[in-house]
C-alpha cells in the first residue's frame, strides 16, 4: 500500500487553509501530523477522507486518484476518527456495528455481528457490549470508536486527536491499541498536538504550521528546540534520559 | 467465553423486546376494537357483533362504516406522525424535534384556510390545498436551510412563525368561515371518509417503508454527522431523503386530519424510554404504539363531551404534562 498526498490546497470561506500539502505514507507506518490548534491537522485528515474538497492537488492510493470517490467508497478504503462525538444511548455493540455500514444494504447480519465482536475483543471492551455508550468514560468511548473503525476492515486509518480529553492511562491504552493494529500491517495517520506523545509513539512526524507541512522526518530527528519554536511558538528544553527524549516548555517566544 | 455471554444478553434483550412488541400489538388491536365499538350513537360492541350475524337494523352498517374509516384514519395519521417524529429526532439529534419542525403544519394550515376562505371548502379541495401548501413550506425551508441541520432548524422555526402569522391573519378575516377554519386547524377525525383514508394510506405506507429502510443509517448519525460520514453515510443525501419523506408523511396526515399536536413527540419519546435509541427498534415500536394510542385518544375525543372535542386538543392536553414529566425525569438528557 502506498498513499500519497500531492500539492493539496483547500479554501474555506475564500481563505486558504491548506497550502501545497505533499507527503507519502507507507504500509504499517504510524505518521503523526504535529502542530498547534488551528494549524490545519484536522483539515488535512478531513480532506483526505473527502469531507472537504481540495481546490488543487490530488490524493492517491496505490497510484489511483481518490478525489472523485464517494464517501461510501472511501469508507471501505480508510477509517476515520473525528475529534468530537455526540452523546448517544446506543449500546456499545451497536456503535461498533456502525463500522459495518459501508457493507450493509439495510441492517447488519450475523457476519457483521461477528466482526464487531472481534473488534471489541481487540480493544478489550468485549464485556461492555450491551452497556450504553453514554455510560462509558472518555477512554472507554474512544476504545469503542476505535473498535468501530477496526470493524470497517480498512488498511488505512485517519485518527484526529485520539488521546485528547483522556487521562494518562487511557492515553497509553489507546496508543497501544493503535500500535498493535499497525504491527499487523495497518497504517495510521494521526493528528496530535502533544509533542511528547508524538515523540514516543510515531514512526515519522509531519510538523504542520499555517496549513503547510514545514518539517518532516523521524521524531528524534525532526523534533528539536528550533522546529518546536518555529511551529508552536514556544521555547523548550529537551531532556534525554535512558534513551528517552522529553520536551519541557520553558516559555513563549 | 465472553462473547457467548454477550450473545445471551442480546438474545435476552431481544426476547423482552419481542414481548414488548407483542404487548404493543395487542394494545393496537384492543384500541381498534374499542374505537369501532364506542361512539356518541350509543351502539356498542354487542350491536356490532349482531350486525355480523346479519342484523342491519338501526343503521348499524352506516355507523360501523363511519367508525371503521375513522379508526383507520386515526391509526394511519398516528403512524405517519410518530414514524416521522422518530426520524426527525435522530436526524436533528434533538429530542425536541417533531415532524412539524419543518413548517409542515403551518404550511398546511395556510393552504386549508385559503381553500375554505376562497369558497373551495369541500373535503377534496381542502386536502389538495393543505397537502400542496405543506410540501411547498417544507421545500422553502429546505432551500433556505440545506447548508446544515442547524440552519434547517432555524429556517423551520422562522417559516413556521411566518406562516402562523399568515394563518392568524386569515382567521382574523375569515368572517362566517371562522368556525370551519378553526375546527380544521384544531385537528380531528370527525370528517373521516374513505378518500382521506386512501390518501393517508398511500403516504403512510411509502413513508414508513422509507423510514424503516433508512433506520440503520439514522443510527449512524446519532454519533454526529462526521461520524456518519466516516462510516460511509452520505449525510446530505440522507438528510434530503428523510426530510422529503417526513414532508410526505406529515403533509398526508395533516391534510386529512388538521394539526394534531404532540403525537410526533410523545410517541417516539415513550418508545425511546422503553426500547432505547436504536432506530431499527424505535421506529417499528413507535408505529405500534401510535396504532394503540391514536384510536384510543380519538375515543376520548368522541365521548368526553356532547358533540365532540377536536382530538388535537386532547393530544395537546395529554402531551404537554407528559412532556414536563419527561423533562423532570432525573435521567433524562437533552442531547446537543
Amino acid at each position: 500500500m502506498r498513499f500519497r498526498v500531492e500539492d493539496v490546497e483547500v479554501e474555506l470561506n475564500s481563505r486558504k487553509i491548506l497550502d501545497g500539502v505533499t507527503f507519502e505514507i507507507s504500509k504499517g507506518e504510524i505518521v503523526v501530523l504535529l502542530g498547534p490548534n488551528g494549524s490545519g491537522k484536522s483539515t488535512i485528515l478531513r480532506t483526505i477522507f473527502g469531507i472537504l474538497k481540495p481546490i488543487k492537488g490530488a490524493i492517491y492510493l496505490n497510484g489511483g486518484k481518490l478525489n472523485a470517490a464517494s464517501v461510501e467508497e472511501i469508507a471501505k478504503i480508510m477509517g476515520y476518527l473525528p475529534q468530537e462525538h455526540s452523546e448517544t444511548n446506543l449500546r456499545v455493540i451497536d456503535v461498533v456495528l456502525l463500522g459495518r455500514t459501508p457493507y450493509i444494504s439495510v441492517n447488519p447480519g450475523k457476519e457483521d455481528y461477528r466482526v464487531a465482536e472481534e473488534a471489541l475483543k481487540l480493544v478489550g471492551m468485549e464485556d461492555f457490549a450491551t452497556r450504553k455508550f453514554s455510560e462509558l468514560s472518555g477512554g472507554e468511548r474512544q476504545k469503542v470508536i476505535l473498535a468501530r473503525i477496526f470493524c470497517q476492515e480498512t488498511d488505512f486509518m485517519l485518527l484526529d486527536e485520539p488521546t485528547s480529553h483522556l487521562d494518562i492511562k487511557s492515553q497509553i491504552e489507546v496508543l497501544e491499541i493503535i500500535r498493535r493494529i499497525t504491527e499487523k500491517g495497518k497504517t495510521a495517520l494521526v493528528a496530535m498536538h502533544d509533542i511528547n506523545l508524538a515523540l514516543n509513539f510515531s514512526d515519522r512526524v509531519l510538523m504542520v504550521r499555517d496549513g503547510k507541512i514545514v518539517h518532516t522526518g523521524k521524531p528524534e530527528d525532526v523534533i528539536n528546540t528550533e522546529t518546536i519554536k518555529d511551529v508552536f511558538g514556544v521555547r523548550v528544553e529537551i531532556l534525554k534520559e535512558n534513551g528517552r527524549i522529553l520536551v519541557v516548555p520553558v516559555g513563549v517566544r | 467465553m465472553v462473547f457467548i455471554l454477550c450473545k445471551d444478553c442480546l438474545i435476552e434483550s431481544m426476547l423482552s423486546r419481542k414481548l414488548m412488541f407483542l404487548i404493543l400489538g395487542m394494545g393496537g388491536v384492543i384500541s381498534f376494537i374499542l374505537s369501532v365499538s364506542v361512539g356518541s350513537s350509543g351502539m356498542g360492541l354487542h350491536e356490532m357483533l349482531r350486525m355480523l350475524s346479519g342484523d342491519y337494523s338501526n343503521n348499524i352498517g352506516d355507523i360501523l362504516d363511519y367508525r371503521l374509516r375513522r379508526t383507520i384514519l386515526a391509526t394511519l395519521v398516528g403512524i405517519s406522525l410518530s414514524s416521522s417524529g422518530c426520524a426527525m429526532q435522530s436526524l436533528f439529534r434533538n429530542p425536541l424535534a417533531d415532524p412539524y419542525i419543518l413548517g409542515v403544519s403551518s404550511g398546511a394550515s395556510v393552504g386549508a384556510a385559503l381553500a375554505i376562505l376562497s369558497g373551495h371548502g369541500t373535503s377534496h379541495e381542502i386536502i389538495t390545498a393543505a397537502f400542496i401548501s405543506a410540501l411547498m413550506a417544507v421545500y422553502a425551508v429546505y432551500a433556505l436551510g440545506k447548508k446544515s441541520t442547524y440552519f434547517l432548524l432555524l429556517a423551520g422555526i422562522a417559516m413556521a412563525t411566518f406562516l402562523s402569522g399568515v394563518t392568524s391573519f386569515l382567521i382574523y378575516i375569515s368572517g362566517e368561515s371562522l368556525r370551519q377554519v378553526l375546527f380544521w386547524i384544531m385537528g380531528g377525525f370527525w370528517t373521516a371518509n374513505w378518500t382521506k383514508v386512501k390518501v393517508v394510506f398511500m403516504t403512510a405506507i411509502i413513508g414508513t417503508a422509507v423510514m424503516l429502510y433508512n433506520s440503520w443509517r439514522l443510527n449512524a448519525i446519532l454519533l454526529g454527522e462526521e461520524h456518519a460520514m466516516s462510516v460511509g453515510v452520505d449525510v446530505e443525501k440522507l438528510r434530503r431523503v428523510i426530510i422529503s419523506t417526513t414532508a410526505l408523511l406529515t403533509a398526508g396526515a395533516v391534510s386529512v386530519s388538521g394539526v394534531i399536536g404532540f403525537v410526533g413527540i410523545i410517541i417516539p419519546h415513550t418508545a425511546r424510554l422503553v426500547f432505547g435509541e436504536d432506530n431499527r427498534i424505535l421506529i417499528p415500536a413507535s408505529i405500534l404504539l401510535s396504532a394503540a394510542f391514536m384510536p384510543a385518544v380519538d375515543v376520548v375525543a368522541r365521548v368526553s363531551a356532547p358533540g365532540e372535542i377536536p382530538v388535537g386538543i386532547i393530544t395537546s392536553l395529554l402531551g404537554a404534562p407528559f412532556f414536563i414529566y419527561l423533562l423532570r425525569r432525573k435521567r433524562y438528557e437533552v442531547q446537543g
